[in-house]
């Protein structure tokens, strides 16, 4: 027994197990689940994170002119969930992990996402970059059935009650007419 | 008149919160008590107000040294509820992915169960050894505790051609690693005094009091779920039960041992035969009303889940039965005649996981109140 | 002088307890692995003891149940000034998952002052190295 402890006493010193770290940082493997961060440029603001997320960490609040999402990072069980569920590819896991804080309120992250408001109307009802998002993916259609853009565009950017209101109900029905016959031709 | 020792429930020797109230006379115990309950969190009442993707990650945080067991035991028992059968890609993986979770398991109770009895060089060998298979984890899954790699109807991450490479000249380190731990418990003279014909578990014993999982095959009880009634990709892979006949300590040991070298076989058999295909299924069913009802072989033992659903997209009841609740009834009939200074490697041979342990609540509805048991209480009663 | 050895002395050997409430248990295993040979903070003179007399920093892990509160406020009453405490993992902070159950008695801070929190479902062995040589130059 005692050769054997020699044997492994030197081979422990040649070859050291310990890690080196606070000299030398750890980069983890890819997909490590670290904190989550989101992208601004992707961010639609619709808050399909808040309502999956198991532990409740992401929060939404809602002012007269911005959604304030909030992930709190004490309640974080980073499993990502958020990450899996986003529609838009908005938030990521990274590989940080170093998140010590002396106070509780640093622990957090989160994006601000400015509301877009009726044309007709001014109250807000949408996010602006949804919006936006919402506008391109219709282009993409109705260019396949030959309708210009610019036709749609007042309809889609009035809130849902003036959407549905006297004054305008006639140019949405004519417009929903166009579109049927354009498919059926197709 | 026996003196009562209190331990607990912040102690060196334990790693969680629990509190045992031993009666000695000189050295040797004549009696016991255990308190658990300082870790209820109400798990299976929060289960009821979370969505059935969400209780996934709600059923992994009840024991962090055996997640992917639970999460892997809801999943089956929903995927039972909804009628469906994951693809065959996603059984292989949770099966390499358990199994590596079960290796880590009994190089953490080896390493713990080193540092009771006070051989500390052995335990810091145990713990070193075990790095790399959490370093396998991290590569696949992501994280090192917690690992979050079910899904209803599948699995999230696969296991790519590098994963393999890596994994295979992992096992050749474990397997060499694990040669060398045999070695260290056959041949030591001083720990096999330390550890031979204490803490008797008969196989009347075991059999009476209904415990599961190592502490049953140590003392000659032979049941294994996963031979028992095969799940995930265990009925393609060939393994064996190691069964030892003393019923102390070192028999428990063994037992652990041999496994460690079963679940190596079995894992190298899996990546071989690791079939294509998709990793989980693309639509899922409603949950249809009814009861289900699953089981796994845990590291400890048998792991049950029960869930019944009306219908909504929330479990209207889950029940876990962890294999710690069955085994921590073992401990009396090992302790007694035994002396002080062996309760601590008593206690860790049955390899207790106090946050699996404390599901237990009586309600009394005739009074509308709760009130805690002692494990006396039941005994007076139910004996 | 003698302020200034004493301070050299807390920040280069600061001896750890350990208290594991009601938590998963993932997070007292990284405390352990920190302790061997891979990751190894008694390179930076960190202890564990059995004993809150001993002990500096105290180092929090899981939720707060009900039936552990008391003997936390004892074993914080116990230990000798100056301590610190540190809560590790995003249970002790804001309770995690179990958040809203009803075995959850409250955030860690409501029942003794916190130093240092640091969040993750466990944090790795190095995000408790970084933790703590945080606490040491807070303490400086």
């Amino acid at each position: 027994m005692k050769k054997n402890i020699l044997l492994e006493a030197l081979r422990s010193l040649a070859n050291p197990s310990t890690t080196k770290y606070p000299k030398q940082p750890y980069v983890p493997t890819d997909g490590y689940k670290g904190a989550a961060e989101y992208d601004k440029d992707k961010c639609v603001g619709c808050g399909a994170c808040a309502q999956e997320c198991p532990p409740g960490a992401i929060t939404y609040e809602d002012t007269e002119s911005t959604r304030k999402l909030r992930l709190n990072y004490g309640l974080c069980s980073f499993c990502g969930r958020c990450e899996e569920i986003c529609p838009w590819d908005a938030i990521h896991l990274t590989k940080k992990f170093e998140l010590a804080v002396y106070d509780r309120k640093d622990a957090e992250t989160g994006i601000d996402v400015p509301f877009f408001e009726c044309i007709d109307c001014g109250r807000i009802f949408l996010p602006e970059p949804q919006m936006r998002a919402s506008l391109e993916r219709v282009e993409k259609t109705l260019a396949k059935y030959k309708i210009p853009k610019e036709d749609l565009v007042h309809l889609i950017s009035v809130c849902p009650r003036c959407a549905f209101s006297v004054k305008n109900m006639p140019e949405r029905r004519m417009f929903m007419r166009r579109l049927v016959e354009a498919k059926a031709d197709a | 008149m026996p003196t009562v020792i209190p331990i607990g429930p912040f102690h060196p020797a334990l790693k969680e919160a629990s509190f045992f109230k031993l009666q000695v006379e000189g050295e040797k115990i004549v009696g016991g008590d255990v308190k658990f309950g300082y870790m209820h969190r109400g798990i299976e009442d929060l289960a009821t107000q979370k969505t059935y993707h969400s209780v996934i990650f709600l059923a992994e945080r009840v024991c962090g040294i055996c997640n992917t067991v639970h999460s892997t035991c809801y999943t089956q028992t929903v995927e039972a509820l909804m009628n469906i059968e994951p693809p065959d890609r996603a059984r292989y993986i949770r099966t390499i992915v358990f199994e590596t979770e079960r290796l880590q398991s009994h190089l953490l109770w080896f390493g713990v169960g080193m540092h009771e009895i006070g051989y500390d060089t052995a335990y810091m060998y145990m713990w070193r050894e075990r790095e790399h298979i959490v370093e396998i984890l991290e590569a696949i899954c992501g994280k090192r505790v917690n690992l979050g790699i079910n899904t209803l109807g599948g699995v999230r991450r696969d296991i790519t051609v590098e994963h393999r490479r890596f994994i295979e000249a992992k096992m050749d380190i474990i397997e060499k690693s694990a040669k060398k731990i045999a070695k260290i418990i056959t041949e030591d003279r001083i720990l096999k005094g330390r550890v031979k014909d204490i803490g008797v578990l008969t196989k009347d014993d075991a059999r009476k009091l209904c415990v599961v999982g190592p502490t049953a095959r140590g003392s000659g009880v032979d049941i294994d779920t996963r031979r028992d009634e095969p799940y995930a990709a265990y009925p393609n892979v060939e393994f064996e039960v190691p069964i030892e006949e003393n019923g102390d300590i070192l028999a428990r040991t063994l037992v652990r041992l041999k496994e460690i070298f079963q679940s190596i076989g079995i894992i190298r058999q899996a990546l071989k035969n690791l079939p294509e295909g998709p990793l989980s299924l693309e639509e899922l069913p409603y949950p249809r009303a009814g009861e289900a009802f699953g089981r796994v072989e845990a590291h400890r033992g048998e792991l049950l889940y029960y869930i019944r659903s009306n219908g909504s997209n929330r479990p209207e009841r889950v029940k876990i039965r962890t294999p710690s609740v069955v085994n921590n009834n073992a401990l009396l009939p090992m302790m007694l005649g035994e002396t002080i200074a062996d309760v601590p490697i008593i206690l860790a041979s049955i390899d207790p996981c106090m946050s699996c342990t404390d599901r237990v609540t009586l309600i009394d509805t005739g009074r509308n109140s709760e009130r805690e048991i002692l494990l006396s209480d039941i005994r007076k009663q139910f004996r | 002088m003698l302020r200034g050895i004493q301070s050299f002395a807390k920040r280069k050997s600061p001896w750890v307890m350990h208290l594991p409430c009601g938590g998963c248990n993932g997070c007292d295993i990284e405390v352990i692995a920190a302790l061997t040979p891979k990751y190894d903070i008694e390179r930076f003179g960190v202890l564990q003891k059995g004993t809150p007399r001993h002990a500096d920093i105290l180092l929090v892990t899981g939720i707060v149940t009900h039936q552990i509160k008391d003997c936390l406020k004892r074993i914080y009453e116990m230990a000798p000034d100056p301590k610190c405490v540190v809560a590790m993992g995003s249970c002790a902070i804001d309770g995690d998952i179990f958040n809203g159950g009803y075995g959850y008695a409250g955030p860690l801070d409501k029942i003794v002052p916190v130093d240092v929190y640091i969040p993750g479902c466990p944090p790795r062995p190095e995000a408790l190295i970084d933790g703590i040589s945080k606490l040491l130059k807070k303490i400086q």
